[in-house]
């Protein structure tokens, strides 16, 4: 049987190559931006680190998305399902990957926050000293972060779960269904998906902002039962993910 | 001599329709066999079958062991390499390989390309579908596997390209694996085969050594096969 480390190195290396590109993509846009404030009106105070900021997101995004298509390729490939494995090394070895892939964008992110915030280091003190609000300590400040960055990390681990699940579940049902009902049953299941996504944002968006009050009431404990309810989640539909890899799901025939 | 392959009440339906229905059967080992039939008959579905990339009922024995997922350590299965993006060279397909199968032989595949005429620089987009075929026989038949499956090697490709497949399959298939070559032209491969499968009606309608098809009935594999289609030769 073929070791976990091979089948992470050949998962993992197309999706560095694409992450890459989209980290190289998002400083195209950054410079272009920049360079275009340069030449009409000259950078102002704070731009650095603002359009850094603004770019960030939608590349976050777009390597959410990427890295959920390299995942759901996986399943229905010959390529990669009939690597010497069992599904469940395959399932978590993919899964591991991405994430790897996506802690690795967001340490270059990291990087850049750092680095246009120290150019821009006197603009955010002045918004910093600014802002009226409780008082955060330094280590609630810190807390509040590293929440921030565990409840993120959990909801990227979900949503792939959640996607792999729909289409693991349209997969099995597909292979037994006529075709009439085939479509029936896909519409069916995408209102599923659309309604659960917008719950599950709808939540994500209620923590984050909850997250400065339960913090300062001391109600961290409630914040990470939420986060370990959200993995809790996520290892459900990784066995039933699993299951359905294993007794149902085909690859695309030749 | 022991079997490679031993299949048992094997059934598979897809989208409520029957493909193969109560499917027995046994291969030794060192065979090359042709596994024969019209197209949707079922051939590549019972090779998808064996690799466990399709899912039915009943058990698959390979090399002795019907647990599906080590079958995919025994089987060397012609895959159309769909999971790589048309820009991958051939080079970074074979690194692939290298690195997920450990009975894959670098030494064997570069003396495949070459024997092949494969140019390894070129992208997977870039070639034609002869071509294609040649690299994807090339990476089977580099594995040192036990069972090897080769579903339709020769189809749309030119006789100067079948003909090097057919001499890469006689010099390249180790002694004691078992290969199976599942075709709808039979002119060309049949020289080669020890045995004969014809996928029919649902199951395994013909199961018979070449030698005594040629032997019972005094003609060919080719004319035994379209004899059974015509209804000319009665299956025992």
């Amino acid at each position: 049987m073929t070791s976990f480390g091979s089948v992470f190195k050949v998962m993992s290396k197309d999706r560095f190559r694409t992450t890459s590109k989209v980290i190289l993509a998002e400083l195209a846009v950054i410079a272009v931006t920049l360079l275009w404030s340069v030449a009409t009106r000259g950078v102002s105070s704070g731009e650095f680190f603002g359009v850094t900021a603004s770019w960030s997101g939608p590349a976050f995004l777009a390597v959410f998305i990427l890295m959920s298509v390299a995942n759901e390729h996986v399943y229905t490939r010959d390529t990669y399902r009939l690597i010497p494995v069992g599904e469940t090394k395959l399932y978590t070895t993919n899964l591991l990957s991405s994430f790897v892939m996506y802690l690795y964008f967001g340490i270059v992110q990291v990087v850049l926050y750092t680095i246009t915030a120290s150019i821009d280091a006197d603009f955010i003190k002045g918004i910093l000293d600014g802002i009226t609000g409780p008082a955060y300590t330094n280590l609630e400040a810190g807390k509040i972060v590293i929440g921030l960055l565990l409840m993120g990390l959990a909801m990227v681990i979900l949503g792939w779960t959640t996607i792999s699940l729909v289409h693991l579940v349209v997969s099995a049902t597909n292979n037994f269904l006529p075709n009439v009902s085939r479509r029936a049953i896909n519409v069916v299941l995408y209102v599923v998906v659309i309604y659960l996504v917008v719950r599950v944002a709808a939540f994500m968006l209620h923590e984050v902002n909850n997250l400065g009050g339960i913090m300062s009431t001391g109600g961290q404990g409630q914040f990470i039962l939420n986060i370990v309810g959200i993995l809790v989640i996520a290892v459900i539909e990784a066995v039933i993910n699993i299951f359905l890899l294993k007794k149902w799901v085909e690859t695309i025939p030749n | 001599m022991t079997n490679v392959l031993a299949i048992n009440q094997l059934t598979y339906k897809h989208n409520l329709k029957t493909i193969l229905k109560d499917v027995d059967l046994t291969l030794e080992t060192g065979k090359i066999i042709g596994l024969l039939g019209e197209n949707g008959a079922g051939k590549t579905t019972l090779m998808r079958l064996i690799t466990g990339s399709a899912k039915g009922s009943g058990t698959i024995a390979v090399c002795g062991d019907s647990v599906a997922a080590h079958h995919k350590s025994h089987v060397s299965f012609t895959e159309q390499l769909r999971g790589f993006k048309p820009n991958t060279r051939i080079d970074r397909v074979a690194n692939f390989y290298r690195t997920v199968y450990p009975d894959f032989d670098g030494q064997r595949f570069e003396e495949l390309i070459t024997f092949l005429q494969i140019d390894t620089s070129l992208k997977l987009g870039a070639l034609s579908k002869g071509m294609k075929e040649k690299v994807v026989i090339a990476l089977t038949l580099a594995r040192q596997a036990q069972l090897y499956l080769l579903d339709e090697p020769f189809s749309g490709i030119d006789s100067m390209s079948r003909k090097r497949i057919i001499s890469s399959i006689i010099k390249w298939k180790p002694e004691d694996a078992t290969m199976v070559i599942s075709d709808h032209y039979v002119s060309e491969i049949a020289p080669i085969l020890d045995e004969v499968v014809i996928v029919k009606d649902q199951g395994i309608y013909a199961h018979k050594p070449s030698d005594a098809i040629r032997e019972e009935f005094g003609i060919g594999i080719e004319a035994y096969y379209e004899s059974l289609y015509e209804g000319g030769v009665k299956h025992d």
